[in-house]
């Protein structure tokens, strides 16, 4: 008869293969349901998700550039030319206000017109901001649609040399940067920032 | 065909070897899978941190005054292109008020979602909270701490407390290389404190020598740009408030009736502190600037109309019934409705839009000197109000 010690091995091994495998099973199903029952909080939808939805569209842009005459860098005490471009989705523009932002310290603008003739500009200026009123003229027949129109001519003049920003506000205080149409309904495009480089 | 003995111990026990193996390599599976998503977290998360501080970390200034702006800065471990970003900042709402919540212009505000000022007053934290709708995002630059909102603060009272943001509120949807949204934490590293160090103790609950809490009935005589005789249609809805030393009132509306020389007689009635502290009445016409008047009887020269301004209420209201004349000065157009407390492109175009028309909702909106019809003279109008451009406060 053989000795009953020579099947111990398997009977030992057997079982604990088992037990392992089990075990591993349940840490890897417990880790496999942490991950998709996260806590409540961390279940909240991201940032982003929460914010996208409730962004109203853009309508059309305004925005600054660089005149393409203009080198880079600028000069201190030269003037430089910006101009501010549009695009309105196929509104007929009847008016619009743009505010400008910028360091008064650091640049002035000298002269603002506007490149569509039939339109009039008005300028309101405060601290560190210069709005601009485009108002279409009553004789003034045609349609105005923007697609990348140039619609006004900035000739700045940097104080300083260094980088300086310049800048469209979506708004500030009472003021917002808008475009109205032949409806009278208010627009509010997007908006853009640019860097001047200025050298001595 | 048979099988030995040895052969059929053998082969339940090849069954389970087999089992066990697609068991446990199923469960290795999980497992690596596991591990190899939370190691790649914390790799992710440790390149892509972002600092959050307030500057400056103190403001101080009187008891009830406006205090210096509160800027929350953000500089990231390396450049990060980012689509929005939210957190909660808290503050003690029975000493500090929120005037003003600013965004920069690459990142606007949300609304619906982005706290007012109002909401913020009212629930004690300010939901920043902002976004870039465009696929690049803007950049977060790792050179240097960007300003990512600017919180302005009026002290209620001389107290000192802190404003703080829970870090666990904080969120930056990160724009990855593909393309992809993914949010990552900040850490916070400082808190702010705001102290009221001297003024009145309590902004909330004037009690001034003398004064009492009454009905104050204001007999009010406006005169109004354009309109220079009675018009077609002689009454108008007005609104009217209080300021001075003591917090604005509301503005209560009444209806203004004109006389065969233009002048607009209606009565206002408030519940507010009547004796010596002297007033400032504000008037805001349906299409109209709102005017700040501090004088009984203001003048102005007949050639200077819409000159007059003001810096110090000099109005002494008693209980009761008081006659203010304010026809010696003129009240400006340009605020057409809908209201928003500026003349601009807006009502410009409304006038314009309208000109000729004579119909009676086209006459409400943009018939600014109520002659019945809206033609250039109203256009002459609007553009003249740009020169004054928005509510005086």
């Amino acid at each position: 008869m053989e000795p009953q010690t020579s099947n111990n091995p398997n009977k030992i091994l057997l079982p604990a293969v088992v037990a392992g495998a089990v075990i591993l099973l349940m840490l890897s199903i417990a880790f496999f349901v942490k991950k998709q029952k996260l806590p409540v909080s961390q279940n909240l939808p991201t940032p982003a998700q929460k914010i996208q939805p409730t962004i109203k569209p853009k309508e059309g842009t305004i925005s600054v550039r660089i005149s393409k005459d203009e080198k880079i860098p600028a000069n201190v005490n030269k003037p430089y030319k910006l101009i501010i471009s549009s695009t309105g989705l196929g509104y007929d523009v009847v008016g619009y206000d743009v505010i400008l932002n910028f360091d008064p310290g650091q640049l002035e603008i000298t002269r603002a017109t506007s490149l569509l003739p039939e339109f009039t500009l008005f300028k309101v200026t405060d601290a560190n901001n210069l709005v601009l009123t485009g108002a279409k003229k009553p004789s003034a027949k045609t349609k105005t649609l923007w697609n990348e129109t140039d619609i006004i001519s900035l000739t700045v003049s940097p104080k300083k040399s260094g980088t300086i920003t310049f800048s469209i506000l979506e708004k500030k205080d009472k003021e917002t940067t808008k475009y109205v149409d032949d409806a009278s309904a208010i627009h509010y495009p997007q908006v853009n920032s640019i860097n001047i480089q200025v050298d001595q | 065909m048979k099988l030995s003995s040895g052969q059929l111990l053998k082969k339940p026990f090849i069954i389970k070897i087999i089992i066990l193996s697609v068991v446990v390599f199923i469960s290795l599976l999980y497992f690596s899978r596991y591990i190899l998503t939370e190691t790649g977290k914390k790799t992710r998360a440790t390149g892509e941190s972002v600092d959050v501080t307030f500057n400056p970390v103190s403001l101080t200034g009187a008891a009830t005054a406006t205090l210096s702006p509160l800027k929350i800065m953000a500089q990231p471990g390396s450049n990060l292109s980012v689509q929005g970003y939210e957190m909660l900042v808290a503050f003690d709402k029975t000493k500090l008020e929120v005037e003003a919540i600013t965004y920069p212009s690459a990142c606007p505000l949300v609304e619906g979602y982005s706290s007012t000022a109002v909401q913020a007053n009212t629930a004690g934290t300010i939901r920043i909270a902002c976004a870039n709708i465009s696929t690049a995002g803007f950049v977060l630059s790792a050179s240097a701490a960007s300003e990512i909102a600017q919180i302005t603060f009026k002290s209620k009272l001389e107290a000192s407390s802190n404003i703080t943001i829970a870090a666990n509120t904080i969120g930056f949807s990160m724009i990855t290389a593909s393309g992809a949204l993914n949010t990552i934490g900040a850490k916070l590293n400082n808190t702010v404190t705001a102290t009221a160090a001297t003024g009145n103790s309590n902004l909330t609950t004037p009690t001034p020598t003398g004064g009492s809490t009454e009905n104050i009935s204001l007999n009010l005589k406006l005169k109004f740009q354009g309109i220079t005789k009675k018009p077609n249609i002689d009454t108008m809805s007005v609104k009217v408030k209080l300021g001075g030393l003591f917090p604005t009132t509301d503005y209560q509306t009444a209806t203004f009736t004109s006389d065969d020389k233009g002048v607009w007689s209606g009565t206002v009635s408030f519940d507010a502190v009547s004796g010596p502290p002297a007033y400032n009445v504000y008037v805001k016409g349906p299409k109209h600037l709102q005017k700040k008047i501090c004088n009984s009887v203001p003048t102005e020269s007949a050639a200077g109309a819409g000159t007059y301004r003001c810096t110090n209420g000099n109005i002494t209201l008693v209980a009761g019934s008081n006659n203010l004349d304010f026809s010696g000065i003129t009240l400006l157009v340009g605020d057409l409705p809908d209201q928003d407390g500026a003349t601009n492109s807006y009502d410009i175009s409304l006038v314009r839009n309208n000109l000729n028309k004579t119909d009676a909702e086209t006459l409400r909106l943009a018939d600014l000197n109520l002659d019945g019809k809206v033609d250039t003279q109203d256009y002459s109008l609007v553009i003249a109000a740009l020169s004054v451009r928005s509510d005086e406060e």
